[in-house]
């Protein structure tokens, strides 16, 4: 883990891991929640997602770099200020959840184009359905998936579930296990081991 | 036909924070179709739900969760033989209010 994913980890544990009981979208039960966007918009936090994005997707070829709408939007603007720093210019898109039913009336916001290579983020991942939709609206769009890449991923079915839909390059740069916290093996619980 | 497919996704056991989204659709179907209070009711609820995010992945408080299943929601009131529960479970306490009385008797006795 680099000097920027350890201190981005902290950041992540100090301001967004939260404990508490939820219940989860599947009806399940978690004592934990990962309100990402308590680092996303904090200016270390969002600097050093703008870093880690970069070195994760440095050596890609590719044209973009965005989201679904509201968790990706931050990660794509401290990803693309990152990329410019480098000198290397990047674009940056996110997707709407739903369709304006005024103005543009486009899904997806940016200049992205038919062909291009782009790669999907998001903060946190739990089965992985914000990341599909993305992944969905780029490809109406006919650009091509290169990498997906989650912030943090709860492991609860994401990489699964994009793999059924054709994503073979899915990462993370850190799981819930960097958390302290282990996996019910049904998927329905989640239990904090620290 | 909208009352027919809500009904399984309101009955005790079955309502999950992951249902929101498909529950508004429902309805946004039901008031475009059957334009009324009652299905306008229920749109605005389960859009509410959405604005407060209960679409989020990672699921709402549980005490959240609970309070509207147990006092708010439509979920409370129905039995899969689509009849109204009318007391707490557990309690004598009667559950009428008038709000709720719009949404069982809707719901469960369209």
């Amino acid at each position: 883990m680099s000097e920027n994913e350890q201190r981005l980890l902290e950041l992540l544990k100090m301001r967004s891991f939260q404990r508490g009981l939820f219940r989860l979208a599947s009806g399940g039960t978690s004592d934990y929640y990962i309100d990402g966007k308590m680092t996303t918009v904090y200016s270390e936090g969002a600097y050093l997602i703008g870093e880690v994005l970069y070195e994760w997707t440095k050596d890609l070829d590719i044209d973009a770099i965005g989201g679904l709408e509201v968790g990706a939007v931050p990660l794509t603007t401290a990803a693309v200020i990152s990329y410019q720093r480098c000198g290397r210019p990047m674009e940056g898109f996110w997707v709407r959840e739903k369709v304006k039913g005024h103005g543009t009336q486009k899904q997806v916001e940016g200049r992205l184009r038919k062909g291009d290579r782009v790669v999907i983020v998001d903060d946190v991942f739990t089965k992985g359905e914000s990341a599909l939709k993305a992944v969905e609206a780029v490809r109406e769009l006919e650009c091509e998936v290169i990498l997906v890449l989650a912030l943090v991923d709860r492991l609860a079915g994401a990489e699964k579930l994009l793999q059924q839909n054709g994503i073979e390059n899915y990462r993370a740069v850190f799981t819930i296990r960097d958390f302290g916290v282990g996996i019910d093996v049904r998927g329905t619980t989640d239990t904090t081991t620290r | 036909m909208y009352v027919a497919q809500l009904i399984p996704l309101l009955v005790e056991g079955t309502f999950v924070p992951g249902s929101v989204t498909t529950i508004a659709a429902l309805c946004d179907g039901w008031f475009r179709d059957e334009a009324s209070l009652v299905s306008f009711v229920f749109r605005s609820v389960f859009h509410d739900l959405i604005a407060r995010d209960w679409d989020d992945e990672q699921g709402v408080p549980t005490p959240v969760f609970d309070s509207f299943r147990g006092r708010d929601s439509p979920a409370s009131e129905c039995r899969p033989n689509g009849s109204p529960r009318g007391l707490d479970r557990g309690s004598a306490r009667p559950r009428a209010r008038l709000p709720r009385l719009y949404l069982i008797r809707i719901v469960c006795r369209p």
